[in-house]
């Protein structure tokens, strides 16, 4: 029986969709794109909490781009994404989740306050700032003295597939200063060499606007 | 880590007895009978910014725990390492795993691990709501934490009933991942915001549920030793 592509929901700039993108892609994984917007009251259907990411694998969905990432890590071993050793493990697991817990759903809230007039452009800026300095600072303290290519190692691991889309959204929506933190900036600087995070990249996405930042 | 070294291993845990994220590691840990030694750590006080403690986890968070000489500094990763600690401990794989082996039915726990871990908790946290109570006003906090926490129970609610998962416990007849991070957030949600439990009847019978188990019970914010008046 032929297996269908995996349906990806997704947004261009939503860093937690760039993570699943990273995701697939790096694992050699066709799918569907469907773009989703704020306003598809459908889409409540296939998440109840609305957030894109979601991936639908035939019949199941599964949502929110950790639970994404790890369900992609059992179905398709190739080109895993934790290694095996525990603690190196769990130090992927806590620099994902400082991303995906720590600064994302405070960047998302400011982002989202500004967009309902909640927040001023300066506080919503702010807010950004504050909590992307605090969890990228304890980030390079937590790699401090990292010599390998990657964050965890030589081969792109989770920590990797979180990191690269925050820092691009920081870069090119919130004018982080990256010199601030020399680990991430290097780091950087090879992710966007990866073909797998090109692709990926909200502006190459099928609704990415002409004029995107 | 030689054999010899894993089993003498001592573990600490430094757990604030309020914190829901500390909660969840002293379920996971409690659940899995992995004994540890707690250090409590005032957040009220700032003992987060503690020089000693901002070394084992510079986002100053808690919980951390230390495990000989690797500190893990994030709930999540704490939950998902517990069981490999046990593992390593007491050489053999723990059962019933936190983590079912059906790829879909544990998928679903992370995801509802991460409406908890992501979606709620960051929202309501110190930091922000000290934040909110300058910016909007004294006491605006308590009506922002009760907005995030029914935001986010409404969606947990709908998802348990479209999957149709629940069974004792959020995704069937054993505890897993998702109901470490529910406890916390539902026993929070009615002991200190006051929610409302009857839009989510699924969620309080839960709560019902993890109060009857022991290993909840023991994990209990008012049984930890630095909270006021615990014996």
């Amino acid at each position: 029986m032929a297996a269908s592509k995996p349906i990806l929901y997704s947004a261009w700039i939503s860093s937690c969709s760039f993570r699943v993108r990273i995701a697939l892609n790096l694992k050699g994984v066709d799918y569907e794109y469907r773009a989703v917007t704020r306003t598809d009251l459908d889409y409540e259907k296939i998440n109840p909490i609305k957030y894109v990411p979601a991936l639908v694998d035939g019949d199941f969905v599964v949502c929110d781009s950790l639970a994404i990432i790890l369900y992609l890590e059992d179905k398709y071993p190739q080109h895993p994404l934790l290694p095996q050793d525990l603690k190196k493990k769990a130090i992927n697991l806590q620099i994902a989740n400082i991303v995906c817990s720590s600064i994302q759903p405070l960047q998302c809230y400011a982002v989202i306050g500004l967009l309902d007039g909640k927040l001023d452009s300066d506080e919503s800026l702010q807010i950004v700032r504050n909590y992307t300095d605090k969890g990228f600072k304890a980030i390079e303290k937590l790699l401090e003295g990292c010599d390998s290519k990657y964050a965890t190692g030589d081969e792109v691991q989770l920590a990797d597939v979180f990191l690269a889309p925050q820092i691009h959204a920081g870069v090119t929506r919130f004018r982080i200063d990256m010199s601030n933190y020399p680990l991430l900036e290097r780091f950087y600087k090879v992710y966007m060499e990866i073909p797998a995070f090109q692709v990926a990249a909200p502006e190459k996405q099928p609704d990415a606007p002409a004029s995107p930042y | 880590m030689a054999e010899a070294e894993a089993t003498a291993a001592r573990l600490r845990l430094y757990s604030y007895w309020r914190s829901t994220c500390s909660h969840r590691a002293r379920i996971a840990l409690s659940l899995k009978g992995v004994d540890y030694e707690y250090k409590a750590v005032n957040l009220l006080k700032g003992e987060q910014s503690d020089p000693e403690f901002v070394k084992l986890n510079p986002m100053k968070f808690v919980p951390a725990l230390v495990d000989g000489d690797s500190v893990i500094g994030d709930s999540y990763a704490i939950a998902l390492a517990s069981m490999e600690i046990l593992c390593l401990l007491s050489q053999k794989y723990p059962e019933p795993p936190l983590l079912p082996h059906d790829l879909q039915k544990k998928a679903l726990n992370h995801q509802i691990a991460s409406i908890v871990a992501s979606g709620i908790q960051p929202l309501h946290n110190l930091t922000v709501l000290r934040f909110i109570d300058q910016r909007v006003g004294a006491g605006e906090s308590v009506l922002w934490t009760q907005q995030q926490i029914e935001r986010g129970f409404t969606a947990i609610e709908n998802l348990i009933q479209l999957k149709g998962c629940a069974g004792k416990y959020a995704t069937g007849d054993e505890v897993q991942l998702a109901d470490v991070f529910l406890a916390p957030q539902i026993y929070a949600a009615i002991e200190r915001t006051k929610i409302d439990m009857s839009n989510y009847p699924t969620l309080a019978r839960l709560h019902s549920e993890y109060m009857a188990h022991p290993a909840f019970v023991a994990a209990l914010p008012g049984r930890q030793p630095d909270a006021p008046f615990s014996s």
